[in-house]
């Protein structure tokens, strides 16, 4: 939904308005107003009728007076949401339209309107349509025109100016009312209670929490999880610049370890009789398992500058999947990271290419010493990167429009983007690809696994036959290993379908899981031109994904959007948030460790990722997150929350070098714990960019309320545990 | 638990939009047709479904044993310095109703005495297919064929869907719970539990599959009767009710918001540690033995659950052996063997034997020409075992695939079979024993009809 100041957008609602109401409910009764109020600005206090549904709001305090002393009917109560107007014209800033306020006696309902057209329309209307009545001898029972009640901006393009801040519409026609409000929780609560969102129609004096719930909202997709500091550099630098300031951070790294032999020495064990921090008792651990990898990844996300390379390093991970289930040398695993880092905001060719010759990819996907059909033996060359490559890491499996969407023939059925014998000319291409000697150097034959250095050709072990790459190319027969190499991962580069199928599953990691179509074909442009005629540019299209208008906005109403945090996500961004210190080690080896969410980190269970970027939930909608989210992990989340966050501090274990352990600092949220609205509002700005309803906030008031008020800690605790663990926070959108 | 409630009272709840609610798409005339048909039953059915993630070489579990057969298979194995068994390891078996001898693979003698004892058999050649194919018939594009063959995702979810000719969003598990739902009468509980997290195979248009986790605990942590501690639970139970604008913030909170409905009662069935179950799989304390003692023990406890009819989801990974075919081959078909084993004494033992089935599938078979690195490529048709008291077993059903490269029965020189059984002729036979009435087949298995039978006969 488009927050705009669009006039027709106010005649759609008038003209929805017209819908005959069957019922007559208590009629309202009111003072009309006159404009005898002497503040510059004013309360504009809203009521609201339990028996009507009805919401209502008065610019004058007299008549609120009037509504508390029952003047309108016994129903009417104030909610407390008022915001500040502009009474008259000459408090107002130049440009302010007059707010009309219409009564229809028949829908017994009122509307507001600042659109000057609209407003004149209703006149008329309304002058043509009483004499009409009055000559026909009916009580005229249209809208009505009462009184000019306040001044207000439009917003201009999208955004209310300095000073000011928006008014969210909903309207809901079983009632036929609209409900007006600067206060998003209450936006939010409308939309899930099925009341049309209409979006920011008018600027009122105030300060704006767009800027900040948008700002909140960058921060879900660029980085592992908000703090305020960050949302504060946004606000004072803008989003453009913020992200561009995040595009050329320097980048975080993993520690380069030494080559070690595949099989563990004899002598590398945990022995844990040695004092904890002697190389003998954690020579296994630091060797042969990824957890020096996966502790400097928790490391970086929680504390390192870069964070949008991490961030979008972190999604390549989960495209260009390699795992510790077959690579679980760390020096291997940590170079193979490395190069995404490395890459995560260059070239996706560059990228590609680096992949395909990493020596953990080659194990994992069996390039590496895959050597020529040998019909003597009975051999074949191996199918597993030549399939994949395409499958996961390019094209995808079928033809694809710009948009992502599938094509389908003249008959509707899937075009495959390649067949089994595309498959096996691809596998021929990649023949003869070995890990380089210990130590590195040129192979002469095929060697055993070495991480260290990116593999190596042996040219005797090269298919040099011909080749049928896709798009009709036929690479030569004869050429060096090195040209087809190239021409093989150029032959996917050129191809029409991976600008939709990257972009989209980046849009998906980073953004919403069920992107619009024109999004996805918005991004595809710039991956196939990033403005200067570059393909490929990474960084290009990650900066297009976050200032698109689909991405941007302080609230997003349309029912598909979103994404579920996945456990990396909800682990790094409750830290962040809350102001932790963390060495990361609880969140691999403690208790609620990431692997009991269901994301052991770099352990996908096969080169398919942890869920797969097609899957569905029960509405049909996309959500791959959501393809790792069940009743045991949906209580495994819920359970990270009451170990991080009712559990006391984590101490630091004795095996990790200057640990310090996993610990938050409660003060700042103590403090507040004597106000529980405003620290559930606060936690809720930085972990659901202040889209946690209204509703559900008082649930979680009520709850902290139970709390006895000198217990500040526990009071905080019981705050962040139930705004962590509301759905509204856990998925990002 | 279970109670019966009359077809008069279940028609009146269907009736009413309240008792709607949980049913979402289901058409509303196909529903109550069926429970015209099918009031609830009295006795238990289980199916567990053994999924090996990874397309299990299966040329290596069952392997021709006769001079001529070996030496087929071998050759094309590369011999032993291949990925080729020696026949001298097989484990002898004689299909009854064949004339000559196979062997298991050697970690298959755990299960040879449940082969003995006719209670274990195996499933020839089968996948996945749109509609009966032969070797002419794959070259010829007016035949349907599966898409994206040899793709291990596509080829997984096609298995688990029953459907190959277009994406699906529900499998088979799943719609077969949709159609025999009613069987368990009024009981909500969930009828299909997967310990392998959610999974193709269990999502039906209705029932949404219960989780539950293969060890520990399944419940939230932290609460106590305290006041606090009190609004805190019930707050955060009020807040995964909410309604919501958001498909996922709803789908999130569905989600929770079953495991809550189900923990109260699920929890102290899995932790319980007074369970005779559990020494029966002393030699299964691996992921697929601990799955599997899962759902003995939900079994054990079915008239706490109070179902009658039960679908199960376990798996293993590992299965894609590009490369080291033989030492992984070793160490997966030992723990299936032992896990399955153990599964099957602890059905005898609660004498259940003869009401739960076992099956296993895959994503695909493999080749049997072996690939550069000691492995084998991505196949085709593949074979499966059965177990259960109500197997006909110590038999092969199916036709065993004619080993030569090349030859009638590969689409390739490599030795990717053509099925000559379908997914769905496999799914209906295990679904007809289950329950399904005839006239829900087709829901089932949309394909179905294009097969000669739905009901291929390895069980009673």
């Amino acid at each position: 939904m488009k927050l705009s100041a669009n006039h027709h957008q106010y005649q759609n609602c008038y003209h929805r308005l017209q819908i005959p109401l069957l019922g007559i409910f208590a009629a309202l009764i009111l003072v009309v107003v006159s404009s005898t109020a002497s503040a510059a600005v004013v309360d504009s206090i809203e009521f609201y009728n339990t028996k009507l549904n009805h919401y209502f709001r008065t610019e004058a305090a007299s008549e609120a007076d009037g509504i508390d002393k029952g003047s309108a009917g016994p129903d009417w109560v104030r909610t407390g949401q008022n915001y500040k107007v502009w009474r008259t014209a000459a408090d107002a800033p130049p440009g302010a339209y007059p707010v009309c306020r219409f009564y229809s006696y028949g829908y017994n309902t009122h509307f507001f309107t600042a659109s000057p057209g609209e407003c004149k329309l209703l006149k008329d209307n309304e002058a043509r349509d009483r004499a009409a009545a009055i000559a026909a001898g009916q009580t005229y029972s249209g809208w009505q025109f009462e009184a000019i009640v306040s001044y207000a901006l439009f917003p201009v393009a999208g955004k209310c100016a300095a000073g000011t801040q928006p008014v969210y519409r909903n309207y809901a026609g079983f009632t036929i009312n609209h409900r007006f409000s600067t206060a998003l929780p209450v936006y939010q609560d409308m939309n899930d209670q099925t009341w049309i969102p209409e979006g920011a129609n008018l600027c009122v004096p105030g300060t704006s929490t767009a800027e900040v719930s948008d700002a909140y909202r960058l921060l879900q997709q660029a980085t592992f999880g908000a703090t305020e500091a960050q949302a504060n550099r946004i606000q004072s630098i803008g989003i453009t610049a913020w992200v561009d300031e995040q595009l050329a951070m320097p980048k975080s790294n993993y520690p380069q370890l030494p080559y070690v032999t595949y099989t563990s020495p004899t002598n590398c064990t945990n022995d844990n009789t040695k004092p904890a921090t002697d190389p003998q008792n954690i020579c296994y651990r630091d060797n042969y398992t990824l957890f020096p990898i996966q502790i400097a990844f928790m490391q970086n996300a929680l504390g390192g500058d870069d964070q949008l390379r991490q961030r979008v390093a972190f999604a390549l991970s989960q495209i260009f999947v390699t795992s510790g289930v077959e690579i679980y040398h760390p020096y291997g695993m940590g170079r193979y990271q490395q190069i995404i880092l490395d890459n995560a905001l260059g070239n996706y060719k560059d990228l590609l290419a680096a992949v395909t010759l990493s020596p953990a990819m080659g194990r994992y996907l069996d390039m590496a010493n895959s050597k020529k059909p040998d019909l003597a033996r009975g051999i074949s060359a191996n199918e597993n990167y030549g399939r994949e490559i395409m499958q996961l890491f390019s094209i995808g499996l079928y033809e694809l429009n710009l948009d992502g969407t599938i094509k389908r023939d003249a008959n509707g059925g899937l075009i495959a983007s390649y067949s089994q014998t595309t498959v096996e000319n691809f596998a021929r291409i990649f023949t003869g690809w070995t890990y380089q000697p210990v130590g590195g150097g040129v192979p002469t034959t095929t060697n055993g696994v070495n991480y260290e250095f990116p593999m190596a050709v042996v040219a005797a072990n090269h298919d040099i036959g011909a080749k049928t790459l896709l798009n009709g190319v036929v690479t030569a027969a004869g050429q060096t290993p090195d040209k087809d190499l190239s021409d093989a991962l150029n032959n996917l580069f050129m191809h029409a379908n991976t600008a939709p199928f990257i972009s989209k599953q980046l849009i998906q990691k980073l953004v919403s899981g069920d992107p619009a179509p024109a999004y996805v074909a918005r991004i595809a442009a710039v991956f196939n031109d990033n403005g200067q005629g570059v393909r490929g540019d990474l960084k290009a299209v990650v900066r297009a994904i976050l200032l698109d208008p689909e991405a941007r906005g302080e609230i997003k109403t349309a029912s598909t959007y979103g994404r579920l945090k996945d456990p990396v996500l909800l682990a790094t961004s409750t830290l962040r948030g809350l102001g932790a210190t963390s060495d990361g080690y609880a969140l691999l080896r403690g208790g609620s460790n990431l692997g009991s969410l269901g994301l052991n980190l770099f352990n996908s269970p096969t080169v398919f990722n942890y869920y797969s970027p097609e899957h569905q939930i029960s509405s049909g909608k996309v959500g791959p997150e959501f393809g790792i989210l069940t009743s045991t992990t949906s209580f495994a989340r819920a359970n990270f929350f009451n170990t991080y966050i009712m559990g006391n501090a984590i101490a630091a274990d004795a095996t990790v070098q200057g640990g310090v352990g996993t610990s938050i600092n409660w003060a700042p949220w103590q403090a507040m714990a004597a106000t529980p609205v405003a620290l559930v509002d606060k936690l809720s700005v930085i972990f659901a960019h202040g889209s946690i309803s209204a509703t559900a906030q008082k649930k979680i008031v009520d709850a902290v309320n139970a709390v006895v008020v000198t217990d500040t800690l526990t009071r905080a605790k019981t705050a962040a545990y139930l705004v962590l663990s509301a759905s509204q926070s856990q998925v990002e959108h | 638990m279970a109670h019966i409630i009359t077809r008069r009272r279940l028609l009146q709840g269907i009736s009413g939009a309240g008792a709607f609610t949980a049913a979402g798409a289901f058409e509303f005339m196909g529903l109550s047709n069926a429970l015209a048909q099918t009031p609830p039953v009295s006795d238990y059915k289980a199916l567990v479904c053994v999924f090996l993630f990874g397309g299990n070489d299966a040329n290596n579990l069952i392997v021709p044993n006769d001079t001529a057969g070996y030496n087929l298979y071998s050759t094309a194995r590369g011999g032993t310095t291949g990925v080729a068994l020696p026949q001298s390891e097989l484990v002898t078996i004689n299909p009854s109703s064949l004339s000559t001898a196979f062997g298991f693979h050697p970690q298959m003698a755990t299960l040879k005495p449940v082969w003995d004892a006719g209670k274990l058999a195996v499933m020839c050649n089968v996948g996945t297919l749109v509609e009966p194919l032969s070797k002419a018939d794959y070259t010829n594009i007016k035949k349907a064929k599966p898409e994206q063959l040899f793709s291990h995702a596509d080829q997984q979810n096609q298995w688990q869907a029953s459907i190959s000719n277009d994406f699906s969003r529900t499998g088979w598990g799943g719609r077969l719970a949709d159609v025999t739902g009613k069987q368990n009468g009024a009981q909500n509980f969930p009828m299909v539990t997967s310990i392998a997290g959610s999974a193709l195979f269990t999502a039906g248009v209705t029932p949404r599959v219960l989780a539950i986790p293969s060890t520990g605990s399944f419940g939230l942590s932290g609460f106590n009767t305290t006041a606090p501690s009190v609004a805190r639970l019930n707050a955060l139970k009020a807040l995964s009710n909410l309604d919501s604008a958001n498909d996922f913030i709803r789908e999130a909170d569905d989600v929770i918001a079953q495991g809550l409905g189900a923990s109260d009662t699920l929890n102290p069935i899995i932790t319980s540690t007074n369970t005779t179950i559990t020494p029966l799989f002393i030699n299964a304390k691996t992921g697929i033995g601990n799955q599997l003692q899962q759902v003995a023990k939900l079994i054990e406890a079915r008239n706490t659950i109070g179902l009658k009819r039960q679908v199960f989801f376990v798996s293993i990974g590992g299965f894609d052996t590009h490369t080291n075919e033989i030492a992984t081959h070793n160490n997966l078909y030992n723990q299936v063997a032992q896990a399955m084993k153990a599964f099957y004494d602890a059905t005898v033992q609660m004498g259940v034997a003869n009401q739960v089935t076992t099956f296993t599938m895959t994503d695909f078979g493999r080749t049997l020409k072996q690939a550069s690195g000691g492995g084998s490529d991505h196949g085709w048709g593949n074979h499966q075992l059965i177990m259960g008291g109500a197997v006909k077993g110590g038999d092969f059903y199916g036709k065993f695939p004619n080993h030569t490269l090349g030859g009638p029965d590969d689409v390739s020189t490599n030795g990717r079979f053509i099925p000559t059984t379908s997914v769905d002729q496999y799914g209906a036979t295990l679904a007809k024993w289950f329950g399904v009435a005839q006239s829900d087949l087709a829901t089932v298995f949309p394909n179905i009809g294009r097969f000669s039978t739905s009901d291929l006969g390895f069980l009673v």
